[in-house]
């Protein structure tokens, strides 16, 4: 069984003070040293491009970049927490290689990519993360195959832009400029995807001849069932916590999304939400989960979930 | 007031890709203000700090971002070039190409502070190669 490499990425009194600097000293061959990178990022600004590339990876030997549950946003953007901000025309963070998990991160581009995966990228997995690109794409997936799991895009021009054949699993989209997931040439699953308040459509195809399946998603018009699959929600109105702050846990109140999911729609992929409640056995759509108690950042099970996962989740 | 994050040693080569294209010794990975207090493993053996009084940190932060090359590819608006990431860093400083001071200087201490001109002056755009994929579907 392969050992830990556990490095950490703070603004003092860290192994690095950039999740740029972490990738590169880290680089190499965990397959030979026998070890699985873990870098954990704390509560910071990172201003640093990031690509993920020069390792040798296998599914025991893998990387993966969180935050503790600390440093983490709770499903708003907060710059308090470990958030990778940029304004420069050059994507925040790259994965070029196999077996990476990234969870918990948040990551802003006002005129590039927040997130781009490519190439051959088998495991590669984002998981609870917000990327918001203000004139841009915040999650371009181009490379295959990878999982979106869990993952917010906020006022980006495409949330989730995926070219690849890849799979999202309950993600939403709101408020972007042109399309809240769009796929072209490939063949793209979505399961359980919420999409609101897009400029020109929630769900979007363009061009080549790809196969987009759509199982039980949402959209805010009447896109959400142009496609292949079933179980989708056309015309929705969706009740946020608190929208007009950046908010879009599920209300109480919501018809739209609450109860609507496939349950375990990724088989065993995942069972929580992005807080890292446990969905249960009713599933909503979408990146939240609605509990009636609302979120337990340091709760019992979730500490239990979040020490327990694994790439596999 | 700027001080760069250099990377001093060639991280493992992809095996089917030419050197340049990963992570090389003399990579500019992050750039910082003058006085930023760097991590424990912010040092040799894995990287020098280069230190550049009176340099902008914005401008220097242009050497530290990737190199992008345009696929001669559109998207499907039929206008967007697709553009394509083929290393991490499209700059690095020749580490021996440094003045004699500032190379014992940073086989010494890690450390070295240089002149914005002489900064410059070493600082050169990596030769990568394209393996000459096209970023469609599978990229």
């Amino acid at each position: 069984m392969a050992d830990e490499r556990l490095v950490t990425v703070k603004s003092s009194g860290g192994d690095y003070t950039s999740l740029a600097a972490a990738i590169a000293g880290e680089a190499g061959d965990l397959v030979a040293a026998d070890e699985w990178l873990h870098v954990e990022c704390y509560a910071m600004q990172d201003t640093s491009q990031v690509a993920v590339t020069g390792y040798t990876t296998n599914a025991s030997c893998y990387i993966k970049i969180d935050t503790p549950l600390s440093e983490r946003h709770q499903g708003v953007w907060d710059t308090n927490k470990y958030c990778i901000n940029r304004d420069t025309y050059s994507t925040n963070l790259t994965i070029s290689v196999a077996n990476v998990l990234v969870e918990g991160l948040q990551s802003r581009n006002l005129v590039d990519e927040a997130f781009r995966l490519y190439g051959s990228i088998a495991n590669v997995r984002l998981s609870k993360c917000i990327g918001i690109s203000d004139s841009y794409i915040a999650f371009f997936i181009i490379g295959a195959p990878a999982t979106v799991t869990n993952c917010l895009s906020v006022g980006s021009d495409r949330g989730f832009y995926i070219r690849g054949a890849n799979s999202a699993y309950n993600c939403t989209a709101v408020n972007t400029g042109r399309y809240g997931f769009y796929t072209a040439y490939v063949t793209t699953s979505i399961y359980n995807c919420l999409s609101y308040n897009s400029g020109m459509a929630d769900f979007a195809i363009d061009a080549g001849t790809p196969v987009f399946t759509l199982n039980n998603c949402a959209s805010s018009d009447g896109t959400a069932d142009d496609f292949a699959g079933g179980n989708n929600r056309v015309n929705q109105t969706f009740s946020f916590r608190d929208a007009a702050h950046g908010d879009y846990h599920l209300a109480e109140n919501d018809t739209g999304a609450r109860g609507y999911g496939a349950v375990n729609p990724g088989s065993g992929l995942y069972l929580d939400d992005v807080d890292g409640q446990l969905r249960g056995a009713s599933w909503d759509i979408g990146f939240d989960q609605y509990v009636s108690s609302g979120p337990e950042p340091e709760g019992k099970m979730q500490k239990w979930y979040y020490h327990t996962q694994t790439m596999r989740g | 007031m700027a001080e760069l994050l250099i990377l001093a040693r060639d991280a493992e080569a992809v095996k089917d890709k030419h050197k340049d294209n990963g992570w090389t010794r003399g990579d500019v990975v992050a750039v910082m203000p003058d006085g930023h207090r760097w991590g424990k493993r912010e040092c040799p053996p894995r990287f020098y700090i280069v230190k550049v009084p009176g340099a902008d940190v914005k401008e220097f932060a242009d050497y530290a971002t990737g190199r992008v090359i345009d696929t001669g590819l559109v998207e499907p608006d039929g206008k967007t070039p697709i553009l394509r990431m083929v290393a991490p860093r499209n700059f690095k400083m020749d580490i021996d190409e440094l003045p004699g001071d500032a190379k014992g200087s940073l086989d010494r201490a890690g450390t070295a502070e240089l002149n914005e001109r002489a900064a410059k002056g070493t600082i050169k755009e990596k030769t990568v190669k394209d393996d000459g994929r096209r970023e469609i579907g599978n990229g």
